[in-house]
C-alpha cells in the first residue's frame, strides 16, 4: 500500500512534469531575469525585451521574483541557475534584488554567457562579481540626468509658450533624497533649464530643496519654496508627488499660481494631471521612466554582443507625458497607476 | 506456529525506519532521473553544486528540529530565530558588503548565542510553564522576529538590507572553499554528531522516551523537564548555526526571508519519517527528507525554465504540500498496519490455545 502510494505520487509528478516540459528545439533564447514580473513597470520592460528578441530571431524568457525584497534572493538565484542550465540560453539580462550570486556569475563567465545589467543592475554595484571572472558586458538603465533634462526641455517649452518667463523667474526643485537618483534628476533638470533660459537671454532663480525622506519632509520643502515665491516647481519622484499633491489640493488657493512638473508615475500623478488645473494648481507634465526602452535596449545589447559587435552602456532618457498622451502611455504600460 | 510470525516483528522493529529510508532514496533517485530527462542541465556539475549549497541550511535546521519533534513537540520559531540572529548580528557588528566593514568574526558568537537563548526560552515555556509547544514557539517566532528587527532598526536605522560580504573567509568556511561546497562536510559531521547524541547518549534516549510516553518516562525517574529543555536548546542552536550557512550564501538579508523556512525544515523531517507524534526519530531520514525537498525545488525550477509561463516557486509549494501529507500518511498507514497485524495474531493465539 505504502509503496503504491509513494510510486503513484512520483508518477503523478513525473507525468505532469513531462507534460509541462514540451519538446526541445534549436531555439536561441535570451533569458531576462528582472526584480519583478507582475508590476506594470516590468510588464512594459518585458514587452520591450520580447520585441527586441523577435526582431533578431531570438526567443526571450522573462522572469522575476514575486516581491522586490532580499527574501526572494534564493528564488531569483534559482531562475539564474535555470538559465545557466538551459542550453538554448545564449545571454542573460539581469537585475538582482540582493547579493548571493557569486557562483552564478562565475559560472556564466566560465560558460561564456554574456550578462547585461539592466534597470538597477547588479545589487550593491556588483559586490558579487569575482575579480577576473566578470561576465557583465554593459548596462542599460534610466539615465536620471538625461531624464531630468527631458523634464526641463518640455517644461521650459510650456513656460515659453505661456509667455510667463521673465528675468528672475523663480524655479524650485524638491529633490527626494541625497542618493545618486535624486541628485542626478535634480542636476539634469537644473542644468538643462538654465541652458535653455540662457539661450533666450533669461536668468532664472533656482532653489533646490533636498529632503531625506517622505515623512512630511517634502511638504516642508513645498512650504519653503512657496514662501520663497517659487513660480514653478519640479518634483523628482513619485514619493514627492504623493506628498505634495494632497497639500496642493487641500489648500488650493495658496498654490494656485505655481506650475508643477513631476517624475515617475502613479495614481496621484494621474489624478493631478487629469485635473488639468481645474480645482488646484496645474501639473503641467511629468516624465515616466521609459520601461519599454529599457527592456528593448537591454536585449538588443545582448544580441549585439552575441553578434560580436562593439557594445557600450546605454542610458535611457524618459517619456514626457501630459494630459494629452497619458492615457496612451497607460495603455502601453509605460505609465502605471501603482 | 506463532514463532513463524517473528519475521513480521523484525520488519516492524529493525527494518521499519530502514524501509522508509529506502522508499525515500528510491523516490529521490526516480525524481532525479525524471528531472534529468526533462532538463539534462539538472545533472550538470554547476547545478549539483547549487543544490548541495541550497541543502546545507535546510538540512541543519531540520537536524535540530528533529530533536524537538522526537519529544512530540514542534518548534515554529526556527525560521525567524535563524534570520533574526543573522540580522541582529549584522546590525550590531555593522557588517557590510566589504570585509573591512564592521567586525565580521564577532557575528558568529552573537548568532550562536541568540539561537541558544531562544532555544532556552522555548524549552522553559514548554517544559516549565506547560504551554503547548505550538503556542509557545508561535509566540517566540513572532517575538524573535519583532525583537531582532527592533534592535536592528535602533542600531542601524533599518532591519532590511542588512549586508554581509559576498566573498571572503566567511564563505571559505561555510559555503565555498575554492569551488568546493564545504557546507556539505559540515552537514555530514553534524549528522554524525546528531546520530550519536540521538541513539547513543542518555540525552537522545530520554528525548525519545519522553516522545513515546512522557508520563511513563517521568515515572521511571527521568527528569523530563530537563531533557525537553535540552531538545529545544539543541534546536535553537542548530537554527542559529543554519543562519551562518544561509548568510554565507545569501549575504544581503531581509527579516522577511525567514518566513516559512521553519515549515520547509519541519516538512523535511516529516518526509524523512520521524514520527509526528514523537517517540521515534530518524536522523538520516531527516537529511534525506531535506534532500528530496531540494531536488523537487530545483528540479521543478529547471523543468519550468522553458518559459511555460508558470512560476516554479508556486508549483513547488503545491508539490511539497502533497509530498508532506503523503509522507505523513505513510507513517499513519505504517502504524495502522502494525496495530492491525498485532490484534488478529493475539486473537488467533488465544483461539488456538482455546482449541488445544
Amino acid at each position: 500500500m505504502k509503496k503504491i502510494i509513494a510510486l503513484l505520487l512520483v508518477l503523478v509528478l513525473a507525468v505532469s512534469l513531462v507534460a509541462c516540459a514540451g519538446g526541445k528545439s534549436d531555439k536561441k533564447t535570451i533569458a531576462v531575469i528582472a526584480k519583478g514580473e507582475t508590476h506594470a513597470f516590468w510588464q512594459a520592460v518585458k514587452a520591450g525585451a520580447v520585441a527586441a528578441g523577435k526582431e533578431a530571431g531570438y526567443e526571450v524568457t522573462f522572469q522575476g521574483p514575486t516581491s522586490e525584497s532580499e527574501s526572494e534572493v534564493p528564488n531569483q538565484r534559482n531562475m539564474v541557475e535555470a538559465a545557466l542550465n538551459d542550453p538554448s540560453v545564449k545571454a542573460i539580462v539581469l537585475a538582482t534584488i540582493g547579493t548571493g550570486f557569486v557562483d552564478q556569475l562565475v559560472a556564466a563567465y566560465d560558460k561564456g554567457l554574456p550578462v547585461v545589467e539592466f534597470d538597477s543592475g547588479l545589487y550593491s554595484n556588483g559586490a558579487d562579481i569575482t575579480a577576473g571572472k566578470d561576465p557583465t558586458i554593459g548596462s542599460v538603465a534610466t539615465d536620471n540626468k538625461k531624464a531630468g533634462g527631458v523634464v526641463a526641455e518640455n517644461f521650459y517649452a510650456y513656460l515659453k509658450a505661456q509667455n510667463v518667463l521673465v528675468n528672475g523667474y523663480k524655479v524650485g526643485v524638491i529633490q527626494h533624497d541625497a542618493t545618486s537618483t535624486g541628485i542626478d534628476r535634480a542636476e539634469g533638470f537644473i542644468e538643462k533649464i538654465q541652458e535653455l533660459a540662457k539661450a533666450d537671454n533669461i536668468t532664472l532663480e533656482i532653489n533646490r530643496q533636498e529632503k531625506q525622506n517622505n515623512a512630511g519632509e517634502y511638504k516642508l520643502g513645498l512650504t519653503a519654496l512657496t514662501e520663497w515665491g517659487a513660480q514653478a516647481i519640479f518634483m523628482t519622484n513619485e514619493g514627492v508627488v504623493n506628498e505634495v499633491y494632497p497639500e496642493v489640493k487641500d489648500n488650493a488657493p495658496t498654490y494656485k499660481d505655481i506650475l508643477f512638473c513631476g517624475f515617475d508615475a502613479g495614481t496621484n500623478q494621474y489624478d493631478w494631471i487629469k485635473d488639468n488645473g481645474k480645482t488646484c494648481a496645474l501639473l503641467v507634465g511629468s516624465v515616466a521612466q521609459d520601461s519599454y526602452s529599457i527592456g528593448y535596449q537591454a536585449v538588443k545589447l545582448a544580441i549585439a554582443k552575441l553578434n560580436n559587435e562593439k557594445v557600450s552602456d546605454v542610458g535611457i532618457g524618459g517619456q514626457w507625458y501630459t494630459t494629452e498622451n497619458i492615457d496612451a502611455l497607460k495603455d502601453q504600460n509605460i505609465f502605471y497607476m501603482g | 506456529m506463532s514463532n513463524k510470525k517473528n519475521p513480521l516483528l523484525k520488519t516492524k522493529g529493525l527494518l521499519a525506519s530502514g524501509k522508509q529510508n529506502f522508499v525515500i532514496i528510491l523516490a529521490a533517485i526516480v525524481l532525479f532521473v525524471v528531472f534529468y530527462l526533462i532538463n539534462p542541465g539538472f545533472a550538470s556539475s554547476s547545478n549539483l553544486l547549487t543544490m548541495t549549497k541550497a541543502l546545507v541550511p535546510y538540512a541543519i535546521l531540520s537536524l535540530g528540529v528533529t530533536f524537538v519533534i522526537a519529544t512530540g513537540g514542534i518548534d515554529l520559531s526556527i525560521g525567524t530565530v535563524c534570520f533574526g540572529s543573522a540580522v541582529l548580528a549584522g546590525a550590531l557588528c555593522r557588517t557590510g558588503v566589504s570585509q573591512d566593514e564592521g567586525t565580521l568574526w564577532l557575528t558568529i558568537p552573537i548568532i550562536l548565542s541568540t539561537g541558544l537563548i531562544f532555544g532556552l526560552i522555548n524549552g522553559l515555556l514548554v517544559a516549565k510553564c506547560k504551554i503547548a509547544p505550538f503556542i509557545a514557539t508561535l509566540g517566540s517566532m513572532l517575538f524573535s522576529r519583532g525583537l531582532t528587527a527592533v534592535v536592528a532598526e535602533a542600531v542601524r536605522g533599518t532591519s532590511s538590507a542588512i549586508k554581509y560580504p559576498s566573498t571572503g573567509w566567511f564563505q571559505k568556511i561555510f559555503t565555498n572553499l575554492n569551488g568546493f561546497p564545504i557546507g556539505i562536510i559540515w552537514v555530514v559531521v553534524l549528522t554524525v554528531i546528531c546520530m550519536v547524541v540521538m541513539y547513543k547518549t542518555k540525552i537522545g534516549r530520554y528525548i525519545l522516551a519522553i516522545g513515546s510516553n512522557e508520563e511513563a518516562a517521568r515515572l521511571s525517574g527521568i527528569n523530563t523537564d530537563k531533557y525537553k529543555i535540552t531538545a529545544y536548546v539543541i534546536c535553537g542552536f542548530f537554527a542559529s548555526m543554519a543562519a551562518l550557512f544561509y548568510v554565507a550564501a545569501n549575504p544581503s538579508l531581509n527579516l522577511a526571508a525567514g518566513n516559512g523556512m521553519e515549515l520547509d525544515a519541519v516538512a523535511g523531517v516529516y518526509i524523512g519519517g520521524t514520527s509526528t507524534t514523537g517517540g521515534s526519530a530518524t536522523i538520516i531520514g531527516t537529511i534525506l527528507g531535506a534532500m528530496i525537498l531540494v531536488i523537487i525545488r530545483q528540479g521543478l525550477n529547471l523543468a519550468m525554465a522553458g518559459g511555460v509561463g508558470i512560476s516554479a516557486t508556486n508549483i513547488t509549494y503545491a508539490v511539497t504540500g502533497i509530498i508532506v501529507v503523503g509522507a505523513v500518511l505513510l507513517d499513519v498507514l505504517k502504524k495502522k498496519k502494525a496495530t492491525k497485524v498485532k490484534i488478529p495474531t493475539e486473537a488467533k493465539k488465544k483461539t488456538d490455545s482455546v482449541k488445544q
